[in-house]
């Protein structure tokens, strides 16, 4: 028996702004907050999603997936504001993450709004 | 991403579909039984003028003095905003590329008109299974209290009917000098000091209570002897009563020592409600309450006025509804938002003519 669930979308909840940005060599998935320090030029994983100013919106990249940011230079969709939905933000092994006030205002600060479902 | 399959696939795919609580063709929602008249508007309060008057008799008086002065209070007016309620689902890139549970063909047309047509099956059942609750928990608590994302409580929106505290007593059941003749006589008699109405008399219980009717003595021993008419009918089999989706009857029951029949109901719908994305499950009605009313006051179903945008995306105002429906678009990426309103408040006429006992049972029930 094999048993496929179909895609559903988790993560965009109204209008939303993009870029293509580089980022750091890691493994991403649909849904990973991104932080920029200043002089690294390059987006990397944000795990307290305290500092987030980006969302990952590229296909995922992980071993399981066959594929992964292999450079700090390599470039792929973020996320740069608008309106999303909670249940979508995940860490960088894809699970969701539990989203808190502090992490709401934080994104909001920087123009990302989390809708609470 | 691809997924493989050694076998050879099937051409046609049965399609098992189960939204629980959706109401089928015929049948209403408890909230219209319970709040009998709709008042639908365009309007963003409810205007309820109240007279409610006990006139006191004559006084006599002796020749050539004069008359009393009775004097005449015209009632109150109660303004009642209506709070607003709205959804939207996203359809965006990723969800039309997407295969949609159901569909047998592999096009865009037939999975797209599939993804709508189930996206607003599930609004639907949301704003109906809401309206449920809502109506429920307004009668029973005498408040109507719209919550918000999470089940957060919003400010200024709650409406509290200050229904006197009289109407809301409890009954223990595991006291040997209280069974369930006397629960309802003390229901019945905190009802009726208010000024309830004795006609139409109806009695909505919890599992607990009920379990507590069908295992009492004494109304075990009045239904095998129906001669004593106590209670006077009741249904092996319950029906569904008044076409109310998961009402039924349960019997009519002539509460001992007075000469009130009331009509003994269930309820339970095929699920339990869920507030919100994560919430626990709840009953909707609650297993150790009773709700004692009558079916015939006037108790409104209030829609205010929604600001929804017609075909061609200008913003209009259409007359309160159950649910309003329309969808808009941002342009880039293109996705589109399917968006369901309504606007909504239970408002029961005189909330002192609904009494509430909770009831304190043994264990095995």
């Amino acid at each position: 028996m094999a048993e496929v669930t179909y895609n559903t979308e988790d993560l965009i909840g109204g209008k939303i702004l993009t870029d293509q940005a580089p980022l750091k060599a890691d493994t991403y998935f649909r849904g990973m907050p991104l932080k920029y320090t200043a002089g690294s030029d390059y987006y990397e994983y944000d795990s307290g999603v305290l500092s987030t100013v980006a969302i990952y919106l590229g296909d995922d990249k992980a071993a399981s997936t066959g594929t992964v940011v292999s450079s700090d230079e390599d470039k792929d969709t973020i996320l740069m504001g608008g309106e999303i939905m909670e249940e979508g933000i995940v860490d960088d092994s894809g699970d969701a993450i539990t989203i808190t006030q502090d992490m709401i205002a934080a994104c909001a600060a920087n123009g990302l709004y989390i809708k609470r479902s | 991403m691809s997924n493989t399959s050694n076998k050879i696939l099937s051409a046609l795919k049965e399609f098992y579909q189960e939204i629980n609580n959706e109401v089928m063709g015929g049948e209403k929602g408890i909230d219209q039984f319970l709040f009998l008249l709709d008042n639908r508007s365009t309007e963003a309060e409810f205007n309820l003028d109240k007279l409610v008057v006990q006139p006191h008799g004559v006084a006599f008086r002796h020749p050539d003095s004069q008359s009393i002065v009775r004097s005449y209070t015209p009632g109150t007016g109660i303004f009642y905003d209506i709070p607003h309620a709205s959804e939207k689902t996203p359809i965006t890139e990723k969800l039309r590329d997407s295969i949609i549970a159901g569909a047998s063909g592999t096009g865009f047309s037939e999975s797209n008109a599939r993804l709508m047509s189930q996206i607003m099956v599930e609004h639907t059942v949301a704003h109906t299974t809401t309206r449920w609750k809502y109506a429920i928990d307004t009668m029973r608590t005498g408040k109507f209290t719209p919550l918000g994302a999470q089940g957060d409580e919003i400010s200024g929106l709650e409406i509290d009917f200050s229904r006197d505290a009289s109407l809301d007593i409890t009954a223990d059941l595991t006291d040997s000098d209280v069974d369930f003749d006397v629960a309802m006589k003390a229901l019945y008699d905190a009802y009726r000091a208010k000024g309830g109405n004795p006609a139409n008399l109806t009695v909505i219980m919890g599992t607990d209570w009920l379990y507590e009717m069908q295992t009492t003595d004494d109304v075990l021993t009045r239904m095998q002897a129906n001669a004593a008419n106590v209670l006077i009918r009741q249904n092996m089999n319950p029906p569904k009563y008044m076409g109310v989706n998961g009402l039924y009857f349960v019997g009519e029951y002539l509460i001992p020592g007075t000469f009130s029949m009331v009509t003994i109901l269930g309820y339970e719908p095929q699920d339990t409600f869920v507030a919100y994305k994560g919430a626990t499950a709840e009953v909707f009605f609650p297993t150790d309450e009773a709700l004692m009313f009558s079916s015939g006051d006037k108790r409104y179903r209030v829609f205010g006025g929604i600001d929804a945008l017609d075909d061609s995306k200008r913003a209009v105002r259409v007359a309160g509804s159950e649910i309003v429906f329309d969808s808009y678009n941002s342009f880039d990426p293109v996705t589109e938002f399917i968006r369901s309103q309504t606007r909504l408040a239970f408002i029961p006429a005189n909330i002192d003519h609904v009494a509430r006992s909770t009831g304190t049972f043994t264990s095995e029930s």
